[in-house]
């Protein structure tokens, strides 16, 4: 028994089951890479997305009488912004799950995420300088706020809030996009460009 | 809802509503200031007066304490605790 049993665990088959798992391990690799180098941009809009529907959810679920889960997902939200109440929208009377500016910031980065993906991420990026120039609005706004210089209202919140989010997506998403497809080797990239 | 009988207790003015979130933590707070010193509170539903309603709607939970001291928005316990001079 013994003897048979050293048999069975022999050089070879180490070496046979080392070959396999490298491959399993390989494929699964080029799985999962070719799945994030196609999905990347789709899969951060989705995240925003989330984000924006629970803020949009809370005084919904609210005014339904689900304040359980409304409450559940409020105090989630409090990880992404300060809920300030006197800066937040309001539906049927029952508080965003985010203040104005936060829901602007993801809400145009939703937007501007979801145009990226739809337009198959040929949407050119913004030069730097613009995006300094779009994000400064923000910056002005909500730093004299915070040092009580003076107090925003709701329609600046919004406006500087979504040029925020807007620089930043078309910044930084068809850099990622310019990135990826430099690095990668030049039969793999004809497959990504036709995606 | 009286927390003491004392002629000296703190007077607190809790203004609220219900559906609100921060309302519910800013009450969990004050019933921990309960577990510390005594207090009289009267608490106040913004909807049972137009006035009320159109003053405190995008500010509750608001807290006043003897009339001067006023919390509120997204309440911290260090500042509540603070406004009941236990820190």
């Amino acid at each position: 028994m013994a003897i048979q049993e050293i048999n069975n665990t022999s050089p070879h088959a180490h070496v046979t089951r080392r070959q396999t798992l490298d491959r399993v391990m390989n494929n699964a690799g080029r799985v999962i890479g070719n799945f994030l180098i196609h999905y990347w941009a789709l899969m951060i809009t989705c995240a925003l997305g989330i984000l924006v529907f629970a803020a949009l959810s809370v005084p919904f679920l609210s005014y339904f009488g689900l304040d359980g889960i409304s409450k559940q997902i409020f105090f989630a939200l409090h990880l992404v912004c300060a809920q300030i109440p006197s800066h937040s929208f309001y539906i049927f009377g029952h508080q965003l799950g985010m203040c104005e500016r936060n829901f602007s910031i993801y809400a145009s980065m939703f937007i501007g995420s979801l145009i990226l993906v739809l337009s198959n991420k040929r949407i050119p990026g913004i030069p730097w300088w613009v995006w300094i120039l779009m994000i400064l609005p923000m910056a002005i706004d909500g730093t004299t706020q915070m040092f009580g210089l003076r107090e925003s209202t709701w329609q600046l919140r919004v406006l500087t809030g979504t040029l925020f989010g807007l620089a930043n997506v078309w910044f930084a998403l068809p850099l990622i996009q310019k990135t990826i497809l430099e690095s990668l080797p030049a039969q793999s990239l004809d497959g990504t460009a036709s995606n | 809802m009286t927390k003491s009988q004392d002629q000296s207790a703190t007077e607190v003015t809790f203004y609220t509503k219900a559906g609100c979130h921060l309302c519910e933590e800013a009450r969990d707070m004050l019933e921990d200031i309960a577990a510390l010193t005594t207090y009289m509170l009267t608490e106040i539903d913004i909807r049972s007066e137009a006035a009320i309603f159109e003053k405190y709607r995008y500010r509750i939970p608001v807290i006043i304490i003897n009339n001067d001291t006023i919390i509120e928005g997204r309440i911290e316990f260090r500042d509540l605790a603070k406004a009941f001079h236990l820190r």
